[in-house]
């Protein structure tokens, strides 16, 4: 999985500092397709990493406690 | 506010909160740097959410919630200090290296120490808004901070992780300064019984 910052609306950032909004007149909105390529910096490497270390755990099996922790909420909830 | 919710919403609610435990989970581990604390965490934090689940607006973002309830238990720890200076090195590299495979283990375990030595403000910027996918503003919210100060944050945490991971300037391992600690004594050792340096 590819790592990126987006702003609010869906914009891909593509450079530091540019978290306030996809740039305007007299930016990259005036280049060409490869101007614009060619002007993005590759992503940090630890950025896919930081990724990564996130998905895998949220790919884990869950143990088996925090797995049946709803079903003794619901019965919980029912013995009220 | 509902002071009551329909079977159907509670339903909808467990359905969800059960789809946010993994997300919880890795934030936990993140925030805090031991998986044991972290499931306690997470279970806290659902039990929190479960208890208070009339209050959630349904249709805004459960996870958004959830995390910021957990977070709060995280603060609530950290007063207690259970976790201060609790990361364990050890335990998060094993646990890093186990489901790797052909990865390479190392990258992510230095990744893991570079995100525990950054202040807690700028881990749990970077985590939520570069690995979470949350918004600025959704970050803001879960930290209870202003937007301006969440970006700040963020760029701060990554300034900090460029330059240790990509600019090499990773503070030493704990363990590789236990052998240096270990191999001074035997040096004195040896100096105190020999007169010779080994």
């Amino acid at each position: 999985m590819n790592y990126a910052f987006y702003d609010k609306a869906g914009q891909k950032l593509t450079k530091r500092g540019d978290h306030q909004g996809p740039a305007t007149g007299g930016g990259a909105a005036g280049k060409s397709p490869q101007q614009r390529d060619a002007a993005i910096p590759a992503q940090p490497a630890w950025a896919k990493g930081l990724q990564r270390l996130y998905n895998e755990v949220v790919e884990e099996a869950l143990p088996d406690d925090l797995a049946k922790l709803l079903d003794k909420l619901d019965r919980a909830a029912d013995g009220k | 506010m509902a002071s009551e919710i329909s079977a159907a919403d509670a339903a909808t609610f467990k359905r969800q909160l059960a789809e946010t435990i993994p997300h919880l989970r890795a934030f936990a581990r993140s925030l805090c740097g031991r998986p044991d604390f972290a499931d306690d965490l997470v279970q806290d934090a659902m039990l929190k959410a479960w208890a208070a689940r009339e209050r959630f607006e349904p249709g805004t973002n459960l996870r958004a919630w959830t995390f910021t309830i957990l977070r709060n238990c995280y603060l609530t720890e950290m007063r207690r200090n259970k976790f201060v200076g609790d990361y364990d090195e050890g335990v998060a590299e094993r646990t890093l290296q186990a489901p790797m495979g052909q990865e390479d283990p190392l990258h992510l375990a230095d990744m893991r120490r570079a995100l525990m030595t950054l202040p807690r403000e700028r881990r749990e910027a970077i985590l939520l808004v570069g690995a979470g996918g949350f918004s600025y503003e959704e970050a803001a919210a879960i930290c209870q901070t202003a937007v301006g100060t969440m970006k700040s944050r963020v760029g701060r945490a990554r300034a900090a992780l460029n330059e240790m991971l990509d600019g090499g300037n990773m503070p030493p391992r704990e363990g590789a300064q236990a052998v240096s600690a270990h191999e001074s004594l035997i040096n004195d050792l040896a100096i105190a019984t020999t007169g010779n340096l080994t």
